[in-house]
Order: structure tokens, then C-alpha cells, then sequence
């Protein structure tokens, strides 16, 4: 007779703490900075105005959806098909989420990365998602493109599944730290006799580079001078191997001043001369470009590596 | 033993009743405490601090009105998303709300407007707007929320009353439950203190060890179920007394099998008659 009552008193009292309110402890804000659901649905408002600027050839559309040099990248590919009128090779069809990572965040602006497969161009894309403010949607800053069978690194994973972040530091004390890493890869950019170009893995890209600033340097009655700098690291990963994950965005500007009754003319259909109205550089002049990279620093201090990248020209200024 | 348990029991009993009793008196049928409304001075927007809202798990029902049918729009987000949507806009926050009303406010300087309208954000935990009036209802979740009460439009915050609502989720019932319950244990820890039998005692037939017992003196088994229909079955035990005093529980076969003598037959008075008198 006792032992049921007292089961019965035991069971009561657990089920009536159950559903006891209780104070939250730890009052300090923070959220995760996007869920699944957010990111569908950037992606899904993504698509859609994409489509419609694409369709018209006009970019303005696309201020509503991008943002940094993603908006700069996109907005002169835009101009220059409009140039050619062609319609604009980047489009985003179908694009499948891979994955969605996304950090804790304590207060704005947020961001998320997100692998997404892009089977119209077999390929994979990381895009970086930002929100600047609580009153402003999510916009896309970056998408580099993966090269090759370039695997991405898994992140350290944080709580209620969020990623972490890497700090400023160097994340195990052998490699670069975020900033770093940036910034090497812009110097390792200037030339293959850069000091910095030991501490990268020269990629197809970086093979690129050298070899357009070598064949431009050697224009007969054309001094050329190529720049590079790394902005501000904003958006970085730490990876299991005790590395990182960066998005470096690179800026770049060509300048070439021309002798006298010379002329630097690019070939019909590209970017250059569509920005250039369908002329080259007389005198003198500077193109601008954009360039994002997602680099991988590893954590054991070898070379860092550049996983994808994704750039074209902004903009030009003829005298 | 069976007195300290019945103590015991009796003192949760108690207890529980007058806790189970106090939390029903509060809430209520409804199972909310509900205060308002009270007007609320101000022409900017209305912001809690998280500590306000810092308990998980209660239902929490906020209804702000306006006059002249003026839009009002009565949200819950995360502290973040809240912080940073009005953190440049004129406001009053709410430090503490206390029981039953008893507010305290800090002004916060700021924009007159705020950066863009409230019904078109995507991150409110739950939201409400209307016309004159909006309710809220929801329970608070385990993150650090704030509550806003804020202007949609060109209107203004002139002339607001908030009413606030708050309880546990089936409350009222599980707090009747606890009263019962406390009840229920006060009574028994009362039966037992005072040493009340908590179940009728069966008829005890003793039994002597004494082999000279003639075949028609020898009680005859008696098992359950063998009564008359008409009456009560009456369960009978059989006790054995060995010679050095020591008394053991033996069935009606083995005491027909073995002889044995009855000596003393106690018969425990709590049978009916078929008509229902006590016999």
C-alpha cells in the first residue's frame, strides 16, 4: 500500500518539476547568426532577383541582394555584357545547399557560409552571407568558386552546432593568422621573386597572375605596374586541423602609361574592352579588379592554399 | 516507526496542500495572473531589458492599446536582433516590471524613427500589429529575449495602456493536482499516526501441535471461495504454535493433513449480512 503512494508522489512531483518555469540564468545576448531556414530563404530571394536583373541585363536589381565586392564583381560583369550585349555567364540555377555554417554571434552584422553545388557550371561555391543590420535582409558578399576536387576543410564545430570563429591570432602559434594569411597571398600576388611567394602554394591562379603582369610588364613602350592589397579579413573559420578557413578580398589595379602613338587594346568580347568602351589605353590608365579567394591556412604552419577564387573587372579610368 | 512515517507523510500533506491551494488562488480557472491595464506615458517606442523576460517556460500574454484606432505593433525577438533594431532610436526601456504593476523606466535618447517597419522583419520570435490594439501570447523560450512595443508608421505611442498576463503552461490543474494530492497525503499520514489499519485484519485460528486429536475434532480446510454465495467469504489463517512458543503461518491442507488441535479461534468483526446489516 505505501510503496504505490509513494511512486505515485515521486512520479508527481518529477512530472510537476517538468513543466516548473524556471529563470534563464545567463542573460548575455547572443544568437546563432542564421538557421537552415534563414539561409533557404536568402538563397531562395537570391535566385529570384538574380533572374530578373539577368534577364534584363541590368544590375541595379542586384543591390538588393549583394553587397561589397560581390555587387562589384557582379555589377561589372553586368555592365559588360550590356556592352556585348550578351547575357551574363554567372547564373544561378538550381543551386543545391551543401552545407550551412553559421557562428555564434553577440551582436551585428552577421554572417553565415554556405557551400552550395552549382550543376550548371559543375562546380562548387562558397557563398558568404552578411547581414549588416537588423533591419536590412541577408545579402551575398562572396561565392569563390572550389578549383579542381578542392575539398573544403571541416570547421570546428561550437555549440548548438554553430562553427567558431577564428580570432585575429595565429590559430595554433605555427601558421598565419587570418589577416595574415590575406596578406601574404596579396604580396605572393606581385611577383614569383616575392619573399611571400614561399609561403603560399603557387595555384593556377597565382600561375595566372605572375604570367599576365611578366607579358604585360614586356609591352614594348608601356610601363606597366600591378597593385595588390588584402582588405580587411572579416569572415574566417577554424578548421579541425587547428588552421583556419579564410575569404580574402583582394583588390587589384593594372596601370599602364603609354608612349606616344602606342595604344593597349584588348581582345574583342572581354571585360577589359567592354569597360574601356570598346577602345584600349593611350595614354594612360588603370583597370580595376576584385578578386575574392578562399584560402586555407593550415594549422601545422605549411604553405597556405588557396581553395577557390572568384574576381573580374570593377572599373577603369582612362586619361 | 509507523507513527514518525505517518507524521511525516502528514506534514508534506500539508505542505503541498497550502502550496497546491496558494498557486489555484493566483491563477485561477484561466491559469494566469493578469494585471492592467496601465497607461504607459510615452510617445516613443517601449523596449523590456532581458531580465524582464528571464524565466523559460511561462506563458506570457502582452496586450497594448492605443486610441483612435492607431496601429501598434507588439513583437518578441532576440535580444540581438531587438537590441540592434532600436538601439538608435529614441525609447523607453523597462528595467523591471514588478508585482502587481510596479514599473521602472530609463529614457534612452535617439532617431525619432526607427530604420525601417516592424511587420517586415523576419526574426521576430512572435509578433502582433493592429488597429487600436494588438496581443501577443507566447511562451518564452530558452534564449535572452526582449519585448518591444512599437509605432507602424506615422503613428505614435501617445496614449498607450499595456495589460500584462502571465502563467504556466495547465497551471491551474496541475496545481489543483498538487492540492489534492497533499490532501490525500494528510489524510493518510492521519491514519497512520493515530495507528488506524489501513485493511481488514483476516479471522486468525490458532493451532496446537497435538497429535491425540480424534478425525471429527480436525477443522476441516477451509480455502477461499468455499464460503456460502450469499455471504461474505471470510479468509481464515491458520497459526501454529510449536512447544517453545514460536508461531508460524501454515495452510488449511497442512493443518488437516497434520491433526492438529484448534485451541483458540478470533474472528475479526467486518462482515455484512446478505441484507447489509453488520453481522
Amino acid at each position: 500500500m505505501r510503496r504505490p503512494l509513494l511512486v505515485l508522489l515521486a512520479a508527481s512531483l518529477l512530472l510537476s518539476a517538468c513543466t516548473v518555469p524556471r529563470p534563464k540564468g545567463d542573460q548575455s545576448a547572443e544568437k546563432v547568426a542564421a538557421t537552415r531556414v534563414d539561409a533557404r530563404r536568402a538563397l531562395a530571394q537570391y535566385e529570384e532577383v538574380l533572374s530578373v536583373a539577368a534577364e534584363a541585363l541590368d544590375p541595379k536589381p542586384l543591390a538588393a541582394v549583394e553587397a561589397g565586392s560581390m555587387l562589384d564583381i557582379d555589377t561589372g560583369t553586368f555592365e559588360v555584357a550590356q556592352q556585348l550585349q550578351q547575357k551574363g555567364e554567372r547564373r544561378s540555377d538550381g543551386l543545391r545547399i551543401l552545407d550551412v555554417h553559421a557562428p555564434m554571434r553577440s551582436a551585428y552584422p552577421l554572417w553565415f557560409v554556405m557551400p552550395v553545388d552549382d550543376p550548371g557550371r559543375d562546380r562548387v561555391r562558397v557563398q558568404v552571407w552578411r547581414r549588416e543590420r537588423a533591419a536590412e535582409p541577408w545579402k551575398l558578399v562572396a561565392a569563390p568558386e572550389t578549383v579542381g576536387d578542392a575539398e573544403l576543410p571541416e570547421p570546428v564545430e561550437g555549440e548548438r552546432g554553430t562553427v567558431m570563429v577564428a580570432g585575429r591570432e595565429k590559430p595554433s602559434g605555427l601558421g598565419l593568422s587570418p589577416q595574415e594569411a590575406a596578406d601574404t597571398y596579396a604580396a605572393a600576388l606581385a611577383g614569383r621573386d616575392a619573399p611571400e611567394a614561399q609561403l603560399i602554394v603557387p595555384d593556377a591562379f597565382v600561375e595566372q597572375m605572375w604570367s599576365t603582369a611578366e607579358a604585360n610588364a614586356r609591352l614594348a613602350g608601356v610601363r606597366f605596374r600591378q597593385e595588390w592589397r588584402a582588405e580587411n579579413v572579416d569572415v574566417a573559420l577554424r578548421t579541425r586541423d587547428g588552421g583556419s578557413l579564410v575569404l580574402a578580398t583582394l583588390s587589384r589595379r593594372d596601370t599602364y602609361r603609354v608612349a606616344a602613338g602606342r595604344q593597349v587594346t584588348w581582345p574583342g568580347g572581354s571585360p577589359q574592352q567592354a569597360f574601356l568602351d570598346g577602345g584600349g589605353i593611350s595614354s594612360s590608365g588603370t583597370l580595376r579588379y576584385a578578386h575574392q579567394v578562399l584560402l586555407h591556412v593550415p594549422g601545422d604552419g605549411s604553405p597556405v592554399v588557396a581553395l577557390g577564387q572568384l574576381g573580374g573587372v570593377t572599373g577603369a579610368d582612362v586619361r | 516507526m509507523r507513527t514518525r512515517l505517518g507524521l511525516a507523510t502528514l506534514v508534506v500533506g500539508v505542505l503541498l496542500a497550502v502550496l497546491g491551494a496558494v498557486v489555484t488562488a493566483l491563477l485561477g480557472p484561466d491559469g494566469r495572473f493578469v494585471t492592467g491595464p496601465h497607461e504607459v506615458r510615452t510617445d516613443a517606442l517601449v523596449v523590456t531589458r532581458p531580465a524582464v523576460v528571464g524565466w523559460q517556460g511561462i506563458e506570457l500574454d502582452v496586450l497594448a492599446e492605443l486610441p483612435a484606432e492607431k496601429p501598434v505593433f507588439v513583437g518578441l525577438g532576440n535580444a540581438v536582433d531587438v537590441e540592434d533594431y532600436v538601439g538608435r532610436t529614441r525609447r523607453l526601456v523597462v528595467d523591471h516590471v514588478g508585482r502587481p504593476w510596479d514599473p521602472t523606466y530609463e529614457e534612452v535618447a535617439g532617431e525619432a524613427n526607427l530604420d525601417a517597419s516592424p511587420v517586415s522583419l523576419d526574426w521576430w520570435l512572435a509578433s502582433e500589429a493592429g488597429l487600436g490594439a494588438a496581443h501577443l501570447s507566447t511562451t518564452l523560450p530558452d534564449e535572452t529575449v526582449e519585448v518591444a512595443i512599437l509605432p507602424v508608421g506615422e503613428a505614435d505611442l501617445t496614449g498607450l495602456r499595456v495589460s500584462l498576463a502571465y502563467g504556466v503552461p495547465h497551471g491551474f490543474a496541475w496545481s489543483l493536482g498538487v492540492l489534492l494530492l497533499g490532501l490525500g497525503l494528510a489524510v493518510l499520514g492521519v491514519l497512520l499516526w493515530r495507528g488506524v489499519p489501513l485493511r481488514p485484519e483476516p479471522a486468525l485460528v490458532w493451532l496446537d501441535d497435538d497429535e491425540d486429536l480424534a478425525d471429527d475434532d480436525r477443522p476441516a480446510p477451509v480455502a477461499a471461495g468455499d464460503a456460502d454465495t450469499d455471504e461474505d467469504v471470510e479468509e481464515v489463517v491458520y497459526v501454529l504454535v510449536d512447544e517453545d512458543g514460536t508461531e508460524r503461518e501454515i495452510s488449511a491442507e497442512e493443518a488437516a493433513a497434520a491433526g492438529y488441535e484448534v485451541v483458540e479461534e478470533v474472528v475479526v468483526e467486518d462482515a455484512t449480512t446478505p441484507d447489509g446489516d453488520r453481522r
